[in-house]
């Protein structure tokens, strides 16, 4: 009530218009932001092409992280390799930016005071773990598509750099949480596990799942280290592949198994876990098999591997909850929430035997006789962004509710302050809800501003494996089907294949 | 009298005055310079670059300054009885930063041929050039020119790998560049030097 006091009588006039000064250019600057709604309409009905015109004016108008990144993907989704390289290297260079800022950053401490006051959108997003490391994943598949293997390999590597600077930064905000926790002096009341979420919350039962409880963290995914692995190998850097493969294994023993039947087992591979009786393999102790590139196409077979991208991850919104509270009733706080998430089609990865490709007659019928090919699903974005805002979700709720209560305290002072002013008194009620309107408008314009990487698939699998020279890959993925004839003479082909809606499916491949 | 000469006094630093913008003003165009609106201008490509932690020019002639003053001495150079023939092959770049390798081992090669103490041949990256030009002026090409081709005393390979380490407060990077001079006869590695650079860059405790 003192603090109330307080602002009523000295702080009032200042504060309030500092901080609307802070968050208009924030509410402002998104018009030139492409919406969310404007990308979902142009992937199912228009073009890319489009859709990377509109992108390409957002990022020159409003050079951002977010902006960045679904730019060099849907430039990335037309084969247009170069230029995608060139504008995840922008985003880049943003992300670095903002990583070297000072320990003590005015602008982000301003933004913080923002977030909590005004809206969540006063915060500069510069991604989550997860999109940080698969911005140097997604760049790696620009390289390997231009055959240049050295290149890729350095973006693995500095996928995991990326990764410690993630770890330091959450160890930061986790001390910084826990801290907090101790001021209040009621930890109890904060519950480890995010149980106690509201009941209106629309990602609660997700935030609980247990396929999100069980991932290792937010940041890490057996895809990213298994393209490591592969790209290493290619690069001549063997070392690194054998780290990154351990590392997939560990994530994943699916991952493990996929390169063990491939590759060759290695060594170390307990065949059964000690405490399970699924007889998964353990990892724990692996030291993997990598072999030699064969430099001469004398085996009868040739390396393959294909990665299948498929969906849309969700997209990060702002979602209006009430809560109960004590005194005035509820409170309106506004929360993330992840949603629109195309779930995309799992996908069948067949092999036909030289000659068996589109031009036979019935190319389903031979069906029956193809080899499959196993397509194991290594990278799921949906859970990795479910997992993040898990892990996030307590601080978050505080900054909602003390957003919540700065907003009618301000505009119940502004309240007060009219009604003691003989001239203002008729128009006290009048005042409060103007103020509260303005800052609601301020709140929600900077509320747009809340985007993540959109344009991620929802899911990416994996599959790999020897095949006999000049075989004929069938790939199907719900109604589109593609196939697609292995050049016999390449050492090794690798496939890259995404489809974000049906009939709208990309086929590229680089032989080496 | 002292009316007059107030009036050339300040006739003679008006004059002084317009010769002086005449001369500043027109002292750029009269040597031919195009300039724009921006502050562009040339620096001393030696003068020590720190713009960040990245991977940069210093780094690029400090390690081949280093690595050709190492070549040089070494007795497979030094006490030659003729300029050995060499070829310089990949160096390969296992750090995390996309780094031209093909910049380090060009410059050692001009730093070497300057010094005349070796000959080079073609790199394996240009030979296709090469054969084209050959094509350009034989119509057939004759086995034992293609052998001279081939005729390598010596090979250069090598790697550049780095260590990075980043806290909030620091960011160390430490770059190792290893080159070694090979017998392609026997694959004797006959020298290996390497380069050490280490670079650390502070975070400022205050900021904008």
């Amino acid at each position: 009530m003192a603090i109330l006091k307080n602002i009523r009588q000295h702080s009032l006039p200042h504060i309030l218009p500092l901080l609307l000064l802070l968050t208009l250019p924030g509410a402002f600057g998104c018009s030139s932001r492409v919406s969310t709604e404007d990308i979902r309409t142009e992937l199912a009905y228009g073009s890319y092409e489009t859709l990377t015109e509109k992108m390409q004016a957002a990022h020159e108008a409003h050079e951002e992280f977010v902006t960045a990144l679904n730019l060099a993907r849907v430039l990335q989704l037309q084969g247009r390799w170069q230029e995608s390289i060139e504008i995840y290297e922008a985003g880049l260079t943003l992300l670095e930016e903002y990583e070297r800022r000072a320990i003590i950053n005015m602008r982000e401490l301003l933004g913080e005071a923002g977030s909590i006051l005004i809206s969540r959108g006063s915060l500069g997003y510069y991604g989550t773990g997860y999109e940080r490391t698969l911005l140097h994943t997604f760049n790696a598949m620009n390289y390997v598509m231009l055959g240049d293997f050295s290149g890729a390999a350095v973006e693995m590597r500095r996928m995991e750099q990326r990764q410690e600077v993630w770890l330091a930064e959450e160890e930061y905000r986790l001390r910084e949480y826990a801290e907090k926790r101790q001021s209040i002096g009621n930890p109890a009341s904060y519950d480890d596990e995010p149980e106690s979420l509201p009941g209106q919350y629309s990602m609660a039962e997700l935030l609980r799942d247990p396929q999100v409880r069980a991932l290792a963290n937010s940041y890490q995914d057996p895809f990213s280290y298994s393209l490591s692995a592969i790209v290493c190998r290619l690069a001549g850097d063997e070392e690194y592949a054998g780290v990154s493969l351990r590392r997939a294994a560990l994530l994943d023993p699916a991952a493990g198994d996929m390169f063990s039947a491939a590759w060759g087992p290695g060594k170390g591979v307990a065949r059964q876990r000690a405490n399970q009786t699924q007889g998964l393999p353990s990892y724990d102790n692996w030291t993997p098999n990598i072999p030699r590139r064969a430099k001469k196409a004398s085996a009868a077979t040739q390396e393959v591997t294909v990665m299948i991208f498929s969906g849309l991850a969700p997209a990060l919104n702002l979602e209006q909850i009430r809560i109960p509270a004590p005194y005035i009733g509820y409170l309106m706080i506004d929360l993330p929430s992840y949603i629109g998430s195309v779930r995309g089609n799992a996908p069948t990865v067949e092999l036909l035997a030289p000659g068996k490709s589109a031009s036979a007659a019935s190319p389903r019928s031979s069906a029956a006789s193809a080899k499959h090919l196993a397509a194991h699903p290594l990278l799921r974005i949906e859970l990795l962004a479910y997992r993040t805002l898990r892990d996030e979700v307590r601080y978050e709720i505080g900054s909602a509710i003390a957003r919540a209560i700065f907003r009618a305290a301000t505009a119940g002072a502004a309240y007060a302050v009219a009604r003691s002013n003989d001239d203002t008194q008729a128009f006290a009620g009048l005042i409060g809800l103007g103020v509260s309107a303005i800052m609601d408008l301020v709140a929600s314009g900077t509320s747009s501003s809340v985007r993540n990487w959109e344009l991620l698939p929802a899911a990416g699998f994996l599959s790999m494996g020897a095949v006999p020279r000049g075989s004929c890959l069938r790939v199907t993925l719900g109604a589109d089907e593609a196939e697609i004839d292995l050049p016999g003479e390449a050492e090794g082909i690798i496939v890259m294949i995404s489809q974000i809606t049906t009939s709208k499916m990309r086929v590229d491949y680089v032989a080496y | 009298m002292n009316k007059n000469r107030k009036n050339i006094s300040l006739t003679l630093l008006v004059m002084l005055c317009l010769a002086l913008l005449v001369m500043s003003g027109c002292g750029g165009p009269s040597v031919g310079r195009v300039q724009g609106a921006g502050d562009t201008h040339y620096g001393n490509a030696d003068e020590v670059e720190t713009v960040n932690s990245a991977w940069g020019s210093t780094d690029l002639q400090m390690t081949a300054e280093s690595m050709t003053q190492s070549l040089l001495a070494s007795r497979w150079i030094a006490k030659a009885y003729e300029p050995p023939k060499i070829r310089l092959r990949e160096v390969r770049n296992l750090t995390a930063e996309h780094i031209d390798t093909k910049a380090i081992t060009d410059k050692i090669r001009v730093q070497l041929l300057r010094s005349g103490q070796v000959r080079f041949l073609a790199d394996t990256a240009n030979l296709d050039e090469v054969f084209a030009e050959r094509e350009f002026s034989e119509a057939v090409t004759r086995r034992d020119v293609n052998k001279l081709l081939a005729d390598t005393d010596y090979i250069v390979t090598g790697t550049v790998r780095s260590i990075r380490k980043t806290t909030k407060e620091v960011a160390d990077v430490y770059y190792q560049i290893t080159l070694e001079l090979v017998d392609p006869q026997s694959a004797e590695i006959l020298w290996a030097d390497e380069k050490e650079i280490r670079k650390s860059t502070t975070t400022p405790k205050i900021g904008w």
